[in-house]
């Protein structure tokens, strides 16, 4: 039994109306997909994005506000860990790195980071050019920093776009110190791409801050001196050790200062994006459903124009089957046509939603479809199958002399 | 030549409900048939000729009596029975035609092949393609929109006889074609009953097909109302 020439018959001449619900569902699904698959790539990309920042030392306040400001370098204001604390933690024994972030300028958009050039290796894995920085007045850019090797620059107070891209009013907060970049990190897939590194000590001291050594000392990096480093917004530390890495987050859990995992607060995060994620799949899933459901009404309603035409083929030998397996055969096409169209349109719009994401914040986010978005498909095509049925019975059950009559 | 079967019909009752009413479609006390006839059923609209010829291919149940082809009761066996006993044994032609227009004529006239279990074989295609080069149907490769009414007619023909069935059943198989396309297909059934022994069975009122059969069976109101016979009819 072959009922697939009655299928394609019947497909092409309602070619327009078919090709509609293709689309519909195609639609339907791929919204499904893209949600799915762009959660599950903000994940990974944001997780991937915090991988060097094993423990955060901080001001006490909101943990969430410090990893925006410190790891994706997101604008905000946090407050700054007192200098004791500070000094502290800086010189701390027990971890490989400990190196302060300060922020507040920036060149030509980038954001320019004050901290050690032992953190600029760690982040780095190496660089892909040049050095890292050895003076003050050094910098070390970020893989897509579109300053090159040995240019100069002067920082400016905040960020470019705060001053609205108004070059004189840009110009009036530069601060009165010529930089010089002698390196650039490999690509990380983190805001730190888009980043200018340079000593903690140059921060310090263009804001008028003691530069963490004794005046006229022109080194850079540890030891620092106690009674010279002023605060920072956030330390970030390397442990030797897990059982380092517990311990010292006990430490710096105190009044005057708190410690925590970036993996922690992202695990909230994700708790809750999961969340939203689970009502938009079930969304997404739910509006699948109806678009199959209206897809089936419109089917139902242009087979009934073909009642006498399934009448015709059963006084013609056609057993019920055949016709059951005509109108089934026209939904399952249906359904696989769409959920195969899905897959495309969800694949693009989480590429599309990536490549935005990417721009805006500099966090890799490589949207794939993976095992979930398969099986979303997959449970839309089982549900398309079942769905089939309905006015595939109708028509197996349509009473052959009223249609011929009809 | 084939081996038409002999018809038998013993008190065919068809009745339907109109509301609370019993209405008696189809009422025939005894017909037979003999294999090779030509027969035409004739009739006013609604007087039962196309309950007739549904009850003949055993597409309806009728309330009592028994329709047998060589003796053997239609409604005996099950619904797949007589839908694979309908496919090989009766051909189908309808006023309108009922073709796909989607697909080529050849590809028509295979429909029927595609209701069996296995595909259509090489040797139905080439009888498909013998049957259409018969009927004189231009091209197989033209779009069944592009035939003439009388082409498409034959089209349906050739479709009906692609199993080689031994009886045709035809519903009014001239009544919307013109005179010259009428003429070819009466021509057409004729041939088949006289010349190929098949049993031909018109559902008809138009006169010049009327006209060319000598065997009649006229119904009125779903009754048996005068046969005419120039073979075998009772």
């Amino acid at each position: 039994m072959n009922p697939l020439p009655m299928i394609i018959a019947t497909i092409r001449r309602h070619l327009g109306s078919y090709a509609l619900f293709v689309a519909l569902v195609g639609i339907a699904t791929g919204i499904g997909v893209a949600i799915t698959a762009q959660e599950a790539a903000l994940r990974k990309g944001s997780a991937r994005a915090a991988d060097k920042f094993d423990l955060v030392v901080a001001a006490p306040g909101s943990q969430t506000d410090v990893v925006m400001a410190a790891i994706y370098l997101r604008p905000g204001t946090t407050p700054l860990l007192e200098p004791a604390m500070t000094a502290q933690a800086l010189a701390e024994p027990r971890a490989k790195i400990s190196a302060p972030l300060g922020f507040g300028d920036s060149v030509k958009g980038s954001r320019i980071i004050g901290t050690l050039a032992t953190f600029v290796e760690h982040l780095s894995g190496g660089l892909q050019q040049g050095r890292l920085f050895t003076a003050e007045n050094e910098a070390v850019i970020g893989a897509a920093v579109t300053l090159a090797l040995g240019e100069k620059f002067r920082p400016s107070h905040g960020i470019e776009e705060e001053h609205d891209g108004d070059a004189e009013d840009a110009h009036d907060h530069e601060h009165a110190v010529d930089m010089v970049v002698v390196g650039r990190m490999k690509p990380t897939g983190t805001p730190w791409d888009n980043a200018v590194a340079v000593p903690i000590e140059q921060v310090w001291r263009v804001h008028g801050l003691p530069t963490g050594h004794a005046p006229g000392d022109k080194r850079i990096g540890a030891p620092f001196d106690p009674a010279q480093v002023p605060g920072v917004p956030a330390i970030v530390m390397q442990p030797e050790n897990i059982s380092a890495a517990y311990g010292l987050r006990n430490v710096y859990r105190t009044n005057a200062s708190m410690a925590f995992f970036p993996a922690e607060v992202l695990v909230k995060l994700y708790d809750i994006m999961s969340d939203v994620r689970t009502l938009m799949a079930w969304l997404a899933v739910a509006t699948q459903g109806l678009v199959v459901l209206s897809m089936l009404a419109g089917v139902v309603a242009i087979l009934s124009l073909h009642r006498k035409q399934f009448a015709i083929l059963r006084a013609l030998g056609a057993p019920r089957l055949y016709i059951f397996l005509c109108v089934w055969g026209q939904v399952v096409a249906i359904c696989v046509l769409g959920a195969v169209l899905g897959l495309a349109i969800g694949a693009g719009a989480a590429t599309l939603v990536s490549y935005l994401l990417t721009a805006s914040t500099g966090i890799a986010i490589p949207a794939r479809i993976g095992e979930d978005e398969l099986w979303l498909v997959g449970g839309m095509v089982l549900f398309g199958l079942g769905a089939a049925t309905i006015p595939a019975m109708l028509a197996y059950r349509y009473p052959v002399i009223e249609s011929l009559r009809s | 030549m084939v081996r038409a079967p002999a018809l038998s019909v013993r008190n065919l009752r068809v009745v339907y409900s109109d509301r609370n009413a019993q209405v008696t479609a189809l009422s025939v006390d005894a017909l037979d048939v003999a294999p090779g006839t030509l027969l035409a059923v004739t009739g006013p609209s609604g007087s039962g000729k196309s309950t007739f010829l549904y009850a003949l291919a055993g597409l309806l149940r009728p309330k009592s009596g028994t329709v047998a082809w060589d003796g053997r009761d239609l409604l005996a066996g099950s619904e797949s029975e007589r839908d694979r006993w309908r496919r090989h044994t009766i051909g189908f032609v309808f006023q309108d035609f009922h073709l796909l227009p989607e697909l080529t004529p050849l590809a028509n006239v295979l429909l029927p092949a595609s209701f069996e279990s296995v595909s259509a074989k090489a040797s139905l295609k080439d009888r498909a393609a013998g049957l259409l080069e018969r009927f004189g149907v231009p091209s197989k490769r033209k779009s069944i929109a592009d035939l003439s009414r009388g082409e498409q007619q034959r089209v349906a023909l050739a479709r009906a006889l692609l199993f080689d069935p031994p009886v045709l059943l035809a519903d009014e198989p001239t009544a919307s074609l013109d005179a010259s396309a009428g003429e070819m297909v009466a021509q057409t059934l004729e041939d088949l009953a006289q010349r190929e022994a098949r049993t031909v069975i018109a559902v008809t009122h138009d006169p010049m097909l009327i006209e060319r059969i000598t065997t009649r069976f006229q119904l009125e109101r779903g009754q048996v109302r005068q046969t005419e016979s120039a073979k075998a009819l009772a």
